[in-house]
């Protein structure tokens, strides 16, 4: 029963989204770049990595486009959501109608 | 297919571009200071671990992630995005994460923090590193890794510290280079430590009752209120102090750094903000828990400071550690005051280690390690890149700026620097390599040392040099056999294995009697010598007590006399001893 009322829940969500306009705040990017640094030389005792500011540490690079998880929120509402887009998002855009949007949601963000 | 790989011209050229890699430039993990090797005549021990961990294998090859769960916090952001760009090249195979600790309720908790997106999570004993070699002898960052599972083989490792890029990881899936070791590749022999043997009797064992929500897992710092009534240490696993009461054993209170102060220099939009938070990125950590008082402690600590650069389509976020000390009640999370490390300015690239402080309340002095030069950074010392002064293994480098300590006052206002880098490590060319040492206040000097070198050296409060205390001597120094041009980080880790045997863990001084509490190879000494006559008694500590292993933390004075105190640890349980000195 509980199932039920979540998928019923999941399945209300979806179709809020197909119908209002989203406001979208995403990483409005193609590629990010994490860069780490820190001292991250080898230290035996006791063995910490990168605790210091200094040197680079470590390079992550990543699409921003899809794939990756983004927070989107509600115009109306203003509750946001952590989702994955399953096809990149739109050029330049800041506000597109939840239709336009391929999406998976991962979970409601608490303020 | 990932958008880096579109932007640099698309599928079609990738592959020249790869075969063009090949030819002139090094692989990325080539260039890794940290690397893994599958240890020869293991495979069969794989194989029948991989069966044992119970998973529907749907793929002979699989990818493993292998992690110290927390040592490297900050680099395991690395583990999602580069599951990510595998499951973006289309690879199918299992993933596997397998976080690689003895303390299984502390690391459960752990995994559920981090949500990895492997298909498979496993806690696995450290055991499971018996298998293999790390070029910085222990394991302490986190590598991705291919099995072949039928024949228990290793087919390729890279160190997270790396760049992770589209690039990267085609690279990567591509590899087969198998990395194997002969074992034993430096032979050192065990030698038997003498000196009088010692039967610690408790003046107190106390069980220390951790939580569900904070299950205790392991510390490299533990700190005792003057009164002896709390202990402060600082879990491994969650960056955190936790706060014990030492009548009770029950865990009172757990500092931890709250949502202001991982905001404090993140300066991002809200919802860039909630992304790097769900992507692991930012981590707050804490290190040296120490009591000022009965009921204040200062804490070093590594907040994040995240800096956000937009150019057009890309974005850069650099994630820098802010070096803070943080001043907190015992009974709350609230801050009472946060002072940031300042960093004198020098004409060469060093770093001031808050993460080791010595706070002294009496005078209100905080001292910090100062370090210089490579190893820094992930990578491996490239002599074009890095200058003669940065690099131990040039005398260019030992010209100047070789202190031990930063001093700040009680603001973290920088004051000088004091002492100099032990003249071994520069025999050695070990450059800061083993940068390590602490600080305590007797009567009215400083008593500082590198813990290596034996020497405890006694400054005034004007900081002028009085004299020394010997509590050993290393004997005359052996050359590795390793050459440092070959290889620079087997160099340093066999200078230090051949040489370095011996690390002081605490300095007291009492009743006209100094005590050094010392780890000799693996066995826990105290020397006690007669600052009159200046000789040494050497007293062997037991490793083991009731089946539990002993961990010797520090040393200090009570009602009863001057006690060590330790922890006393199995898989399940932790133990708070306290014994007299003999």
């Amino acid at each position: 029963m509980v199932k039920y009322i979540n998928n019923l829940f999941f399945l209300f969500l979806i179709i809020g989204f197909l119908i209002i306009g989203f406001l979208f705040i995403p990483i409005r990017s193609e590629a990010v770049t994490i860069t780490i640094y820190g001292h991250g030389g080898i230290q035996l005792v006791p063995p910490k990595v990168c605790p210091d500011s200094g040197g680079k540490c470590a390079e992550i690079v990543f699409s921003a486009s899809n794939g990756n998880e983004i927070v989107i929120q509600d115009a109306n509402t203003g509750q946001k959501y952590l989702v994955i887009l399953e096809e990149p998002l739109p050029a330049d855009a800041t506000e597109v109608q939840g239709a336009d949007l391929k999406i998976k949601i991962i979970e409601p963000l608490e303020e | 297919m990932g958008l880096l790989t579109r932007r640099r011209g698309g599928r079609n050229i990738l592959l020249p571009l790869f075969l063009i890699s090949f030819l002139f430039a090094k692989l990325e993990w080539e260039k890794q200071i940290h690397r893994m090797y599958q240890l020869e005549g293991t495979n069969k021990s794989i194989e029948r671990f991989f069966k044992n961990l119970n998973i529907p294998y749907k793929s002979d090859t699989v990818y493993v992630f292998m992690v110290p769960p927390m040592v490297a916090a900050r680099v395991e952001i690395g583990i999602n995005s580069f599951i990510q760009h595998l499951r973006k090249q289309s690879i199918k195979n299992d993933i596997i994460l397998l976080a690689i600790s003895n303390k299984r309720r502390a690391t459960e908790k752990y995994l559920e923090r981090r949500r990895f997106l492997a298909d498979y999570q496993k806690i696995v004993n450290e055991e499971f590193l018996k298998f293999f070699y790390f070029s910085g002898s222990i394991f302490e960052v986190p590598f991705v890794t291919k099995f072949y599972l039928p024949k228990g083989e290793l087919l390729s490792s890279f160190s997270l510290m790396g760049k992770i890029d589209s690039i990267t990881v085609s690279e990567f899936i591509a590899d087969l280079s198998k990395p194997k070791i002969k074992r034993e590749t430096i032979s050192l022999k065990k030698v038997k430590i003498k000196g009088e043997k010692y039967k610690p009797i408790f003046v107190k064992k106390l069980k220390l009752y951790d939580t569900e929500e904070h299950p205790l897992s392991s510390t490299f710092y533990i700190s005792i209120n003057p009164s002896g009534t709390y202990l402060a240490l600082r879990d491994n696993l969650s960056y955190s102090v936790y706060i014990f009461d030492l009548i009770t054993g029950k865990m009172l209170n757990v500092l931890y750094p709250d949502s202001i102060e991982e905001r404090m220099f993140v300066n991002v939009p809200e919802n860039i903000y909630v992304i790097l938070k769900k992507m692991n990125v930012l981590n707050p950590m804490y290190f040296n828990p120490q009591f000022y008082d009965d009921t204040t402690i200062f804490i070093s600590a590594s907040l994040p400071r995240i800096e956000i650069d937009i150019k057009g389509k890309d974005t850069n976020i650099s994630y820098f550690n802010a070096r803070c000390l943080i001043r907190k009640s015992i009974f709350s999370n609230k801050i009472l005051k946060y002072l940031l490390f300042k960093q004198p300015p020098l004409d060469i690239s060093y770093l001031i280690k808050h993460t080791d402080i010595s706070v002294i309340p009496q005078t209100g002095l905080i001292f910090a390690l100062f370090s210089k030069g490579w190893p820094y950074g992930g990578e491996v010392l490239d002599e074009l890149k890095i200058p003669p002064e940065e690099n131990p293994f040039t005398n260019e480098f030992y010209k100047e700026h070789l202190y031990q300590f930063a001093i700040y006052d009680s603001e973290v206002n920088f004051l000088c620097f004091l002492g100099r880098l032990n003249k071994q490590f520069e025999e050695l060319k070990m450059g800061y390599f083993l940068c390590d040492g602490f600080v305590k206040f007797y009567g009215d000097k400083y008593y500082l040392t590198d813990r290596y070198s034996g020497i405890v050296y006694i400054y005034n409060q004007k900081f002028n040099l009085l004299d020394s205390i010997i509590l050993f001597e290393n004997s005359s120094l052996v050359s590795p056999s390793i050459s440092y041009s070959k290889d620079p980080v087997g160099y340093l880790v066999e200078a230090y294995k051949k040489n370095f045997k011996r690390r002081i863990l605490d300095f007291l001084l009492s009743d006209g009697f100094g005590y050094a509490l010392i780890k000799e190879e693996e066995q826990p000494v105290i020397y006690k010598i007669n600052l009159k006559e200046r000789k040494v008694r050497k007293i062997i500590l037991p490793i083991k007590i009731e089946g539990k292993k002993i961990n010797y933390y520090i040393l200090r004075k009570t009602n009863i006399g001057s006690v060590v105190s330790a922890l006393l640890e199995n898989l399940e349980e932790t133990f708070y001893i306290e014994f007299k000195l003999p």
